[in-house]
């Protein structure tokens, strides 16, 4: 009788041990997916999400672009390294990186005459706002989706808001996907299109810096905003 | 049997009760690590402002250009970096609008005046009084700040902030649209930010529309002239909402056969233009050339009225290729009037049209002749630009002014720049720098 109680704080002890390890294991994990190493089959994440939506943009690459390197994925690095004179491993690797336009950790050297710039963080810009327009417009029509993008992008011009795409997107109490967590989402393909679009100057709502959502507006002071118009379930003011 | 399993209770309890603590100390963690950013922003915002007034007061009793330019240059920080650690507050975006615009504004001022005085101008009598008026303003910030941080001081709560600060901070943003600024031209406000659609189609600073020719037109008017331009067959048209953004104008949605997804339109209420549209179509499989692209793009804007058009960039996403046509006038390229076409690369359809700067500033211009030469301006560009061509062009410059202009594309070790010089003065009016990226250049 003993020995079986004692056998079961053994097996609470045991579980518990498992348990606190897991948690552990599970954020060391978290962890190392945020530096961008290596991507291989069985990944996912954002990085991933990334090279497949630049794989599809270059035609290597025709299934969903959801964060999941799968055999599609597969076959799409292997095709893009062999046209492209690498070794083809299905393995996202530094030199696959670099050619598909990615920064890598590895450093150029510097010299002193001048030098072209070779990166820019558009792409990332591209991405972020993505992230937030899929948080805050996924269920509306693709011109819906542009219109957030738009509004972004209007705020970014606007002498009353940041002046950077970021600064927009985080500024405190700006936007309910950034509070609530949905924007940290992988993004559809639609949403990374609409945020393309959005930067590349697209704007259906006519210069709008303020929406609501019609059924659901938390705060009344945006009432007295003059409305533009309305696309999707999204009010769209000045 | 009873002792034992209280025992494990106990021990459960012990282990829960560890781990409630644990997390109450990281929330504590996190609390206090979010009110050190929120601290941080607010007394940089404090600091930033009491520069900005120790700033502009030293501007009045400045008289030489070697102090006016540095001090009107820290001015133009100063007011940046508030309006930066502004909007990092915990605090909603209406009790703030005026006071962030304010500081925009005063940067600009700034700005735009020790350009002024590097081109060798002098800061005039109404200067100074702009400049007092906004010292004042500043004055007045900076006092009801200090006084909002002796409340919230030493309060380890965010509500703290959030309430007090609110609150504050909707008084002063009242008081502050008071500011008088007919000296600071409004359209001054239009920030130098980046420009990530080609040159200068983000020149929108004139309030009305200028390009809009004829009569109203009624909404059933609007929806043949939509369904004329699109030129496929379509099946409905639903109205949705109308657009009182920068054109009035109607919505419409223009279903296609066989469900495929909606074509949204606006039709400008006055004249009757189509001033975009979009289709939401997916592009998923590359058929045609980008050159091909090209022609399909001319031959649509020359079948709707759009003569005479240039691409002058391209930038190729998802499937599609965007091009950006300004206006020929005389061989003089019109910057200012851009029109932006969407070309699919599946089957060559024209899946977006944009003409609202278009429609904006599209005027009947009579162009003058340069007083400078090519040769003249070109020797005006820096030795180090190796320039590879040049043309005459129209562009917009901020406040909305436009003007005549020699374009010098050329290289600097490995990088693409655009260079303007006035062809009436020979002043450097703007440089631009292309960025490289996978889907087509970006001007900076």
């Amino acid at each position: 009788m003993k020995n079986y109680s004692i056998s079961r704080i053994k097996v609470i002890l045991l579980i518990l041990i498992l348990f606190t390890t897991f948690c552990i294991e599970y954020s060391a994990l978290n962890m190392s997916m945020t530096a961008m190493s290596n991507l291989y089959w069985g990944n996912s994440g954002s990085d991933v999400s990334r090279v497949q939506s630049r794989l599809k943009d270059w035609g290597y690459y025709d299934g969903p672009v959801d964060g999941f390197f799968g055999v599609r994925t597969w076959l799409a690095v292997r095709k893009f390294q062999a046209n492209n004179g690498l070794n083809v491993t299905g393995i996202v690797d530094d030199e696959t990186k670099v050619a598909l336009g990615f920064n890598t950790s590895t450093s150029a050297a510097i010299s002193s005459t001048y030098n072209a710039a070779t990166s820019t963080t558009t792409n990332d810009d591209v991405y972020l706002l993505a992230m937030l327009i899929d948080g805050e417009a996924r269920g509306e029509p693709f011109v819906g989706k542009v219109a957030v993008g738009a509004v972004v992008m209007n705020r970014v011009r606007s002498p009353m808001f940041p002046h950077t795409i970021a600064g927009v997107i985080f500024q405190p109490g700006a936007f309910s996907a950034v509070d609530d967590g949905q924007m940290w989402l992988p993004p559809s393909q639609d949403s990374i299109r609409a945020a393309e679009d959005a930067i590349a100057g697209w704007d259906p709502t006519g210069g709008a810096l303020y929406y609501y959502n019609a059924s659901k507006v938390q705060n009344y002071w945006i009432f007295n905003r003059p409305i533009i118009t309305q696309i999707g379930s999204h009010i769209f003011a000045r | 049997m009873k002792r034992i399993s209280t025992a494990v209770m106990l021990l459960l309890l012990l282990v829960v009760g560890a781990w409630g603590y644990n997390q109450y100390m990281q929330k504590v963690s996190y609390h206090r690590y979010l009110q050190a950013q929120y601290d941080r922003s607010f007394y940089q915002l404090v600091n930033s402002i009491e520069n900005i007034e120790t700033s502009t007061g030293k501007l009045m009793v400045s008289s030489q250009e070697n102090t006016t330019i540095p001090i009107l240059s820290d001015v133009w920080r100063q007011a940046f970096e508030a309006q930066e650690n502004l909007s990092q507050l915990p605090i909603g975006q209406p009790e703030l609008d005026n006071t962030s615009k304010f500081l925009s504004q005063i940067g600009d001022y700034s700005y735009s005046l020790s350009k002024n005085v590097a081109d060798g101008g002098k800061l005039t009598d109404k200067d100074y009084k702009t400049i007092s008026e906004l010292h004042n303003y500043a004055v007045y910030l900076g006092k009801n700040l200090q006084d909002l941080r002796s409340k919230i001081q030493g309060g380890y709560d965010l509500g703290n902030l959030r309430k007090k600060g609110t609150q504050k901070m909707s008084q002063i943003d009242s008081k502050i649209l008071n500011v008088n600024m007919s000296a600071v031209n409004q359209q001054m406000s239009n920030y130098p930010t980046l420009i990530y659609d080609g040159p200068f189609s983000e020149s929108q600073a004139k309030l009305t529309p200028k390009g809009l020719t004829g009569g109203n037109v009624s909404y059933d008017n609007a929806v043949s002239i939509a369904r004329r331009f699109i030129g496929k067959p379509m099946d409905g048209a639903t109205k949705y909402s109308p657009n009182n953004g920068k054109i009035n104008a109607y919505g419409i949605e223009l279903k296609p056969p066989q469900n495929g997804p909606s074509i949204y339109v606006n039709v400008s209420k006055k004249g009757g233009h189509v001033i975009w549209f979009m289709d939401q179509r997916m592009v998923s499989k590359v058929n045609i050339s980008e050159t091909q692209a090209l022609n399909y793009a001319v031959k649509f804007l020359s079948s709707h009225g759009f003569s005479n058009m240039e691409n002058t960039y391209s930038i190729k996403a998802n499937g599609t290729v965007q091009f950006n046509f300004a206006p020929v006038q005389n061989n003089v390229r019109i910057y200012p009037d851009i029109v932006k076409v969407k070309v699919a690369l599946d089957n060559g359809d024209i899946v977006g049209f944009d003409a609202t700067s278009y429609y904006m500033s599209h005027v009947n211009r009579t162009i003058g002749k340069p007083k400078l030469t090519e040769v003249e301006a070109q020797r005006k560009v820096s030795k180090n630009l190796k320039v590879d061509s040049s043309r005459l062009c129209i562009i917009p410059l901020d406040g909305g002014k436009e003007v005549l202009a020699y374009e010098f594309k050329g290289t600097y070790g490995g990088d693409t720049f655009y260079v303007y010089i006035n062809a009436e003065n020979g002043t450097e009016e703007k440089i631009l720098k292309i960025i490289k990226t996978s889907q087509g250049n970006l001007t900076m």
